[in-house]
This record gives structure tokens, sequence and C-alpha cells, in this order.
């Protein structure tokens, strides 16, 4: 484990020192936001429509701030120096582990602003927070997936996010019903779709490590 | 003609046959327009089979990984192209079928999500296919893409409906699956199905024979471009301190 | 310690080699020679594991330690070569030991990020860092390409201290770096 959590450390460094993936992805969740809040600023957004934009922007989010995990260690060739030296394994779970924690920053960061700018309010923390959270996380892995295999082929981002956001639009249904609950509408069964979304990522969590070896040893 | 052209011919002929020999049927019970719901017959039988071939194309794509066996990496290939061509088929004819029964194109139901969804999804196959040059790689790489991508269908067949509140599809899944067809119209909506496989079989087999002579095409140039010593076995030979080697002095 | 076995390249249609075998055993020190685009760097990266064959097998024992270093082997423009050799120890599971950096001619440029090395220093730090677990094989693809003479000497003592604990590979086509080696395979033969 030692040895993947160097990959979340290295990860990080490299992030803070270049401002690319995070800074990015901070600046393109606020963007979105700041572009929903004025499309919806003349009219009061209901919840399941402040749920299905956040959803939407997240998603986006997603694609522009973890796509190139992969696509730019292949570019830099840094991709090599990881299959020499490192574990198949530790490298998957490092990039997803750091690709769900900026995802969990960047998709609370941009659920506030949209609900500050769209004056929604959150009448259920606990399923605010766990649907956003497990929601992230299963973008975040499907996304590193993706990633790794839109890399193989020499292929940008744009590539990565042909990929990935089909094989994601799943989420949006969970997501979007969950985060509305949890703004109060009122929904039967609104944990079931937290379930469903933590049922779909652990699916792709253990299909995940063999798809990327797959990938990787290609 | 050989055997293969009058297989097709067969079963052109045989599903026009049916199709025309039903036109006259009573409308079909458990639909809001019973008399339009024939389409049932285009529409039904590629979707449940697009299905059929995405999981053929995951297990195919699991033992090309596996065996790296050209064959398995052609029959993936093949799997995806006919398997989104009749999810196209599914999700043209059920926007046909939505205006008929519902009046609008697109009501996003559940099923006519995960269908437009599952096609998107094998869509990206081919973008990912044809960006790769090295062929060995992309072989391996689309093959792990067809069987990761296969575990988003249960979700989208399964879990959606019960996440999403409402589905229109109620009435026509319940007239389907549910036996509420009179005799005749299963035995016909079922015959339909089976001919759809096994056009969708022949197009398969056919597909993978071609991709087959496309390799064979592409192995024998390459070996007619190489010269006679093609078949030689390179070893390391001693090398002398002063820079000889033994084949220098042979 | 590591066997070849009729391994063969190809890209669609075209062929880079074919029928290659070879065993290397502790204390080998094999060249690997031929014009360009013959394939010597697609065959050290095949064993290293970076690309795969289209036919034949490679046979290597699995706690065998690699080492590798080659002209692509890309390096993190914004970590220093310290952060370099900590983040491939803790990879190989091994204490960081900055000594080798010193021992490839770094000393004094540890704490620069990447960005500000020169073509040479990153040659250096790449065989630095091939080093790191004191691998059983070292595989090295033109390593003094970019190197002055004493970075040449410094390639060298690598080579011949390395055939005392393991093996070594070397692809190139210097005539000073293939006098290094005891046998040779010639990929253009």
């Amino acid at each position: 484990m030692r040895d993947a959590w160097e990959i979340v450390k290295k990860e990080f460094v490299c992030d803070m020192r270049s401002r690319t993936g995070l800074g990015t992805g901070v600046l393109f969740a606020v963007s979105s936001a700041v572009s929903l809040g004025l499309a919806g600023s003349k009219f009061e957004a209901s919840a399941s429509v402040i749920a299905g934009l956040t959803w939407a922007a997240v998603l986006f989010t997603s694609v522009v701030a973890v796509s190139r995990t992969f696509i730019a260690e292949e570019e830099a060739k840094t991709a090599d120096l990881l299959r020499v030296f490192g574990r198949m394994s530790a490298v998957f779970w490092g990039k997803v582990v750091y690709a769900s924690a900026v995802m969990i920053c960047l998709g609370f960061l941009q659920a506030g602003l949209v609900l500050v700018l769209l004056s929604g309010s959150v009448a259920d923390p606990l399923m605010f927070i766990a649907s956003l959270a497990s929601g992230c996380c299963t973008l975040a892995v499907g996304l590193t997936v993706c990633s790794s295999m839109a890399a193989r082929a020499g292929g940008g981002a744009g590539l990565a996010g042909v990929m990935a956001i089909p094989l994601l639009l799943f989420v949006l249904a969970p997501g979007i019903a969950a985060l509305r609950a949890s703004l109060g509408d009122p929904l039967p069964n609104a944990w079931a779709s937290v379930v469903a979304l933590v049922g779909f990522g652990s699916a792709l969590c253990a299909a995940g490590p063999y798809a990327f070896a797959a990938a990787w040893k290609s | 003609m050989s055997g293969r052209y009058v297989w097709l011919v067969l079963l052109i002929v045989g599903y026009a046959a049916l199709l025309v020999t039903y036109s006259n049927a009573p409308g079909a019970l458990g639909f809001p327009v019973p008399d339009l719901a024939k389409i049932i017959f285009f529409h039904v039988p590629p979707a449940m089979l697009c299905t059929v071939f995405f999981l053929w194309a995951a297990i195919m794509g699991i033992r090309y990984v596996s065996s790296r066996k050209p064959y398995f990496d052609m029959a993936t290939q093949a799997s995806v192209e006919i398997g989104t061509l009749l999810c196209a088929l599914a999700t043209v004819t059920g926007m046909m079928f939505a205006k008929a029964q519902w009046g609008k194109y697109w009501e996003w139901d559940p099923r006519q999500t995960s269908i437009l969804i599952q096609l998107l999804i094998y869509l990206a196959y081919f973008a990912l296919r044809s960006a790769f040059t090295d062929r060995d790689r992309a072989a391996k790489v689309t093959a792990t893409y067809a069987a990761f991508a296969f575990i988003t269908v249960p979700f989208l067949v399964w879990v959606l409906p019960r996440v999403v509140a409402f589905t229109k599809h109620e009435g026509a899944n319940q007239a389907v699956v549910g036996g509420q067809l009179d005799s005749t119209y299963r035995t016909i909506f079922w015959i339909a199905t089976v001919y759809v496989f096994a056009l969708a079989v022949t197009a398969y087999k056919w597909r993978i024979a071609a991709l087959q002579i496309e390799k064979t095409r592409e192995v024998t140039n390459g070996l007619a471009s190489m010269d006679a010593t093609d078949t030689r076995v390179l070893r390391p030979v001693p090398l002398h301190s002063d820079g000889r080697s033994e084949e220098d002095e042979e | 310690m590591l066997s070849a076995r009729g391994l063969a390249k190809w890209y669609g249609g075209a062929r880079v080699f074919e029928g290659v075998h070879f065993d290397l055993v502790r204390g080998d020190i094999l060249a690997i020679t031929g014009p360009n685009g013959s394939g010597k760097s697609t065959l050290l990266r095949i064993i290293a594991g970076l690309e795969t064959q289209t036919n034949g097998d490679v046979e290597r024992s699995a706690s065998d330690a690699l080492g590798y270093a080659g002209p692509e082997l890309g390096l993190y423009a914004h970590l220093t070569g310290a952060e370099h050799v900590s983040f491939v120890s803790a990879l190989r599971s091994v204490a960081p030991d900055f000594g080798v950096l010193a021992y490839v001619g770094l000393s004094g440029a540890e704490h620069k990020r990447i960005g500000a090395y020169s073509t040479g220093m990153k040659s250096r730090l790449r065989l630095a860092l091939a080093l790191i677990g004191r691998p059983v094989l070292l595989l090295l693809d033109e390593p003094g390409a970019s190197l002055d003479a004493q970075g040449r000497r410094l390639v060298a003592d690598i080579v011949r201290e390395q055939a005392k604990q393991g093996a070594v590979l070397l692809a190139t086509n210097d005539p000073e770096e293939r006098l290094l080696a005891d046998m040779e395979l010639r990929l253009d033969a």
C-alpha cells in the first residue's frame, strides 16, 4: 500500500507545482457554476432543476479534471517509468484515490456554488454528502480506466471523454434522484439511489483493475 | 449462387412474408394504440438481441485478452458492430413506436434512455479502435473496453428503471413478456425474433470471414515485402576483446 | 536468469525482427547491435515489459529485479532528482539511497527540478534510477548517447560492476560500448 500512497503524493506534488490538473478543474468548476447561475438567474429553479444542472456540470468537470491523468503520463513518457519501477495495482489505486479526492473537492465546490447562485438549500445534509461523494468517486474510477485506455491509443482527453461520458451517464439518474431528495423533493426510496450509485461504483472498482491491467500491459 | 446467399435470401424473404402475412392481424392488446403496435416485430427483437451481442462481445473480449488469438479480436469487433447496428435499429424504431403510441418521438422513458446510452457506449468502441496505430495494441485495448463496457448493461437495463420513478413501457412490457398478446401475435413475435437473430448471426459470421481475409492479406503483404532470410534464427555470438565477433571471423 | 525464445515484433504488416533467441546468466554482458530501425530499443522494451512481442516468449524470474534506462524513459519535469530517487525507491520498496546521485555525477543538482536538467543530466539520472534496488538484470538503451567522456566512463563502470551481481543487456551502436560486452546479437544479421 505504501507504493500506492507514494503515487498519490507524487500526483499531488506534480499537480500543485504544474497547476494543470487541479487548477484547471477548479477554474472549470467555478466558471461552469457561474454560467449555470447566470442562465437560471431569471427564474426560480426547482430542486429537480438544480440537481440536474449540478450533476451535468459535475460530469463535465470530471472529464476536464481527471481524464488527462494517464494521457499526460503517456505524453511525457513517464508512464514507462511507472511500468518499469511500479506495481500495476499500486499505480491504479494511487491514481484512483487521487482522482477521487480531486473529484470530491471539485464536486462539493461546484454543487455549493450552484446552490448559492440558484438559491437552493439542503434539506437532508447526510444524503447530500452521501450522493455527491459516492457519485464523484464513481466518476473518478470510470474516468481513470477510460483515461488509461485512451492514453494507450495516443488519443487526447477528448477521446477519454467520448468513452467515459456514455459509460458514466448512468451515474446521473441515481445521482439526480438522490440530490433532489436531499434538496427537499419528496421522493420515495431516495436512499435506494445512493445504494445504486455505490453499487455501480463498486462494480467499476471490481472490474477496473482488470481492465486497467490489460490496457497498461498492452 | 452459393449456399450462404440462398440462406440469406431465404431469411429475408421469410421475414418479409411473415410481416406481410401479419399485416392484416388485429391490433395488440395492452398498447395505447393497438393498431399501431405491429412495429414491435421491428423494435423489440433488435432491442433484446443487441444486448446478447454485447454480452458475446464481452465474452470474446475476455477470451482475446487471455489468449491473444486473433480470432477472438475479430469476434469481438464483429459482435460490437452487429450489436451496435441492432441497437441503432432499436433506437430508431423505438422513436417511431413512441410517436405512434405516446405521441412524442422522445419521452426520456428509462428503456428509451438506456438503449440510447448503450448505443453511445458502443459507438465509443469505434472511436477508440480508430485512434490506434499499433493494431496489436488496438486489439487488446478495445477487447478490454468491450468487456468493461458491459458492466453498465445490467445497471441500465435493471437498475435505471427502478431509480427513475416512471416508465411508459409498463403496458408494452406486460403485453410482450407478461403474455397479454394473443397467441397468433405471440407466435409471430417469437418467429420474428428468431429470424432477426438468424440474420444477425449470418451477418456476424460474414463479418468475421471478411476480417479474416483482411488479416491474411495484411500478413501476406508483409511477408512478401521481406527478403529471403526471413526464417533465420538470430542468436548472440561471442565477442573478442578486439571487437571482432565469431561471425566476422567466418 | 533471462531467456528469449523466438521473439518477433511486427507493426501491422511490417516486420521489425524475428526469431530472436538468447539466454543470459549471471556475469553475461550482451550487446544488441544493428542499424537504426532494426529494433534494438524495441527488443529492450519488450524485455522490460514496456511493449508486447508479436510472437515468442520471454522467461524471467519474477523475483529478479530489473533496471532499465533508455532515452525515451520520461522523467517528471516538476520533481527534483532527489524526489525521483525517493519516489522510485518507494515504488521498489527499498530505503532511498541518495548517494546514487553522487555516483552518477549529479552532486549539487539533487534539488533542481528536472525541467532545469540538461539532456546529459537526465541520462545520468535515468542511470541512477535504474540502479535503485540493486537490479539483477540491467537493460541499457544507448546509455552513452548524450554523455560526455566522463559519463561514458561512468557507463563502463556501471556495466562492469553490474556484471558482478547480475547481467547486462546493452543496446548500442557505439563501438566503445560494444567492446564492454562479451556477446553480440546483431539484429541486421
